[in-house]
């Protein structure tokens, strides 16, 4: 009692924020509370270590990583040897956001936005009545079509996101893919009935990259592959306007005009068929289309593939025959975001293009080439206990206007238009920066404050926090426990984010527990009467494995799904690899594969503008953290390429501060001059120009590309087109 | 020893969130105050306000808090066991940092527990100086020299992140123009209530010499 009397007497104001009666006797000790003292103590005893398995975040490649903790407090991360992904190591990155958990830069509680514009905080119990309240009138007026979900993929998320908008009846739930590899995987899905395929690394003689970057966009393994290849000879070719980081690996560097890869990869095609350098025997037994291709293809000739892509006819041509001389060990590279997963007009056509050259090589499924592997996933689990949700009986908003768009994703941006018309009212976005990276951020905000109610659920206050009605915190990657995440490939695999280390603030909440409290609030709580750790069991047992043993081990191969190299049976339509779509065809467009122009030509004076990621970055995302903001900085990696003849004939030096400008924006940024780039084209990398106070390190640094770009949509697949834009550059003098 | 640990004390419990309570917090540091010093007059309530919703609050607009660890480096020392140091221990800006670390190892021995507002900042200057207060009841002047050294020896670098918040919040639109006057005020009272409590642990501490 005395104790507790002294703790109040020490503050005039008789309000203590320490709990409980301090020890006298402690207090009275002498020479024990220093600092010095607790190291020294500390340096002796063994601190309380644990190892524990996880699942990075610092992009969707979702790498295995161990991380070390002391006494509770991280360590180290490091990359775990058995994941197929990562292979031993992190990236930088992966690295960097490690920091996440103990950033100042989080939010730690919800948020409620007023009507002016700021935020205050507001109890769980409070932001989910209101959500609750909001959506039920939402439903009333308009029916659960005017509601959606916008999510970047992450393993428990795809889940819950799905599961609670079906719940309310809707089918809106939509990806980032529009801006990100909608249109490559749209594409590749036409041509051969998957949507993605991967290059026989250890066993190719030539790879060739159209404007993919794996020493940029990193995944570990991926890169490990390449280093792999390129030791063992094989010859890389770097197809880009700009020589990106991968140059380290690359026998060649072809620059291009920006959006004419296609006529380079028609070009290619024409020397394969005209000069019968293709393979016959795959041609005649897996294809259909291929006479409507070869007819449409005599007009691609070297030349005029010259004249739109400015490569040179010879270079085609060589590539060409290089590429037939290898075949079938050889392949284009897939690519993903980079020059056609969201860039043109033409980019649908761009990934169909890529399919056709290596339809024509044959390499599809044969050592060294093109490899579609399967995927692992989840079975059937107990209908009790984990209660089906029925169909939404209106179909996905934008489905109808972009039939080409790949179904397990959507285009996002009919969301943008469905705010816009009034058919989208209510809008949830789960880990997703829509509006500073997937169409131009002036648009969603028009778009956003049109619409009745917007949820967003983020670790940070982000652009799309800002324009929200609620924000909800996530607790970041290493505090939250997520659904199985399966991994396909050759092997196949299934992995499991766990928390790490306890959450730094009580007041966040893991991915599931947040959509269960929102369906509750919205009266479907009945779709979820189970906790993660159940389903995750669940589904782990149809695959023959249990949560406790993949807990233990962070990744568990599972039953080998026998690969064998081989022509892969094409799951379209036809049951062959397609030259000629009929789903193309109904969307309106040519249904054999040929050319399609880029929409905006640069007119004389002005550049094309290209953006691209940089290997410590995941776009926006990652931009307040602060040891990756340190390197961009240091670094000044903020900055505007050019290119040096460019720059001369500009008056500019490297360093020099320019006014970018386009239809829609202008803004001054250094400039980089370099020899890296293909004059006539400017480079700005794709994370910076954050606008949001909250996120103080990023805020007001460099430009965002997506501010210059008209929000424009690619027919029949919604892309956002992220390149189809013409600017200008002048010199700011001081 | 014991009053002018309490003008310490009850200046650093301006830096807690009060909410309407405000006025009583700056009456008690008025009261407290010792040696000719003063302790600064409460602000009006809206900008006592912003500064406890944007300024004093982690994840508000312009969060700057007075929590040791995100001025310090992140940790210091090896991972015993033949480990090195934790991979990003020279990083500044992260909370529970060594000191954190330190002083929930005091709050231990001391058998005090931290609320769970603080729980992610346990070496918050509210509480620190808190704890600084407790030992001089106790009499025991080591152990507050030692905090002070140790523990609120970093004043200068969170007054300089207050004064580049202020110096940036001009040149970063804020959601709402009609805040940023109270904002500037509430950053520039922030400022006032560091250098008064700043002089107060130097007074603290040069008595304890
Ligand atoms: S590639 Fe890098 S950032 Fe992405 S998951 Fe792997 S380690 Fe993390």
């Amino acid at each position: 009692m005395q104790e507790k009397e002294a703790l109040m007497r020490c503050n005039p104001t008789r309000r203590t924020f320490l709990k409980g009666t301090a020890a006298t006797a402690a207090l009275a000790a002498v020479g024990t509370c220093s600092v010095a003292t607790w190291q020294a103590e500390r340096a002796e005893a063994a601190g309380a270590k644990t190892q524990g398995a996880s699942l990075c975040n610092g992009c969707s490649s979702k790498c295995g990583l161990v991380a070390t903790t002391l006494d509770g407090r991280l360590w180290t991360v490091e990359g775990m040897e058995e994941h197929p992904y990562s292979k031993g190591t992190l990236c930088g990155r992966g690295h960097g956001t490690a920091q996440w958990a103990y950033s100042d830069g989080r939010l730690t509680q919800p948020m409620k936005r007023a009507e002016d514009g700021s935020f205050a905080p507001i109890s769980w119990d409070d932001a989910f009545a209101e959500i609750g309240a909001k959506v039920q009138e939402i439903l009333a007026e308009a029916g659960p079509e005017a509601l959606a979900i916008v999510q970047d993929p992450r393993p428990s998320g795809k889940y819950y996101s799905k599961r609670f908008m079906n719940a309310l009846g809707s089918a809106n739930v939509y990806t980032h893919a529009a801006a990100c590899n909608l249109s490559k995987e749209s594409g590749i899905q036409e041509a051969t009935g998957a949507s993605n395929y991967s290059v026989d690394f250890p066993n190719t003689k030539m790879v060739v990259f159209i404007g993919r970057s794996y020493g940029d966009g990193i995944r570990p393994s991926s890169v490990k592959s390449l280093a792999g290849a390129a030791d063992k000879g094989a010859r890389v070719v770097i197809v880009d306007p700009r020589l990106n980081n991968t140059g380290i690996f690359a026998t060649d560097w072809v620059p291009i005009k920006p959006g004419t890869d296609i006529a380079l990869l028609l070009g290619i095609a024409n020397v394969l068929v005209t000069n019968d350098l293709y393979d016959h025997e795959f041609i005649e037994q897996f294809t259909v289309g291929f006479p409507e291709f070869a007819a449409q293809v005599a007009e691609y000739t070297p030349a005029w593939a010259e004249g739109i892509c400015d490569v040179p006819a010879d270079t085609i041509v060589e590539l060409a025959e290089a590429l037939a001389a290898a075949a079938p060990a050889c392949a284009i590279e897939p690519s993903w975001r980079a020059a056609f997963g969201c860039a043109y007009q033409n980019s649908f056509e761009t990934a169909r293009a890529v399919c056709a050259v290596n339809a024509l090589l044959g390499c599809w499924g044969q050592k060294g080439g093109a490899l579609i592997t399967s995927s692992p996933k989840a079975g059937d689990v107990d209908p009790v206990k984990f209660p089906k949700v029925p169909e939404p009986a209106v179909k996905r908003v934008g489905d109808a206007e972009f039939p080409l768009a790949l179904s397990g994703t959507g285009t996002n941006l009919a969301v943008l238009n469905g705010c816009n018309d009034g058919t989208v009212q209510g809008v949830f976005f789960y880990n997703s920066n829509a509006v500073q990276g997937y169409a131009q951020p002036a648009k969603w905000r028009e778009a956003l404050a049109k619409a009745k109610l917007v949820v967003t659920i983020d670790v940070q206050m982000s652009e799309t926090a800002l324009v929200s009605d609620y924000v909800l915190p996530e607790c970041t990657v290493l505090e939250r426990m997520e659904l199985p995440e399966f991994i396909g490939g050759k092997k196949h695999y299934v992995a499991l984010r766990t928390p790490v280390i306890d959450r730094v603030h009580p007041e966040t909440k893991p991915c599931d527990e947040i959509f269960v409290g929102l369906a509750e609030a919205c009266g479907v709580g009945q779709y979820f009467p189970f906790t993660i750790e159940e389903l995750a069991d669940a589904q782990l047992a149809t695959v023959g494995t249990s949560l406790d043993a993949v807990r233990e081990a962070g990744i568990v191969e599972l039953a080998d799904p026998g690969f064998e190299f081989g022509t892969p049976t094409f799951k379209t339509p036809t049951e062959k690899f397609q030259f000629t779509s009929a789903k193309v065809a109904e969307a309106g467009l040519n249904p054999v594969i040929g050319y399609v122009p880029r929409l905006v030509e640069p007119a004389a004076g002005e550049f094309s503008l290209i953006g691209g990621k940089q290997g410590i970055h995941s776009h926006t995302m990652t931009l307040n953290l602060e040891a990756l903001n340190a390197i961009s900085r240091e670094y000044q990696l903020e900055r505007l390429w050019m290119a040096a003849s460019d720059a001369a004939e500009l008056g500019i030096a490297d360093g020099d501060t320019v006014e970018l400008s386009s239809s829609e924006a202008s803004g001054r940024v250094a400039v980089k001059v370099t020899e890296r780039l293909k004059p006539g084209v400017l480079f700005l990398p794709t994370h910076y120009g954050s606008t949001s106070p909250y996120l103080t390190r990023a805020q007001g640094f460099g430009l965002n590309m997506m501010d210059f770009i008209p929000l424009h949509l690619e027919p029949a697949v919604g892309s956002t087109m992220s390149q189809e834009v013409a600017v200008t550059v002048r010199k700011v003098e001081d | 020893m014991q009053k002018r640990a309490n003008y310490v004390r009850a200046l650093g419990a301006l830096f807690a969130l009060w909410g309407a309570d405000y006025p009583a917090a700056y009456e008690g540091a008025q009261a407290a105050a010792v040696d000719g010093l003063a302790a600064p007059a409460p602000p009006s309530a809206a900008v006592r306000r912003r500064l406890e919703d944007e300024v004093l609050t982690l994840g508000a607009l312009a969060a700057t808090l007075p929590v040791e660890s995100l001025y310090k480096p992140w940790a210091s020392m090896s991972g015993g066991d033949g480990d090195g140091p934790a991979q990003f221990g020279a990083a500044r800006n992260l909370l529970l940092g060594d000191s954190a670390q330190h002083m929930r190892a005091l709050y231990d021995g001391l058998e005090l527990e931290v609320p769970p507002a603080y729980e992610a900042m346990p070496d918050h200057v509210a509480l620190l100086t808190e704890v600084a207060c407790l030992y001089a009841e106790a009499g025991n002047g080591e152990a507050v020299r030692a905090l002070l050294a140790d523990h609120l020896d970093w004043l200068g670098a969170y007054e300089d992140a207050l004064a580049t918040r202020l110096a940036t919040l001009g040149a970063r639109p804020l959601p709402v123009a009609q805040h940023h006057d109270e904002l500037t005020a509430a950053l520039a009272h922030g400022r006032e209530l560091t250098g008064a409590l700043t002089r107060a642990i130097h007074n603290l501490s040069q008595s304890l010499r």
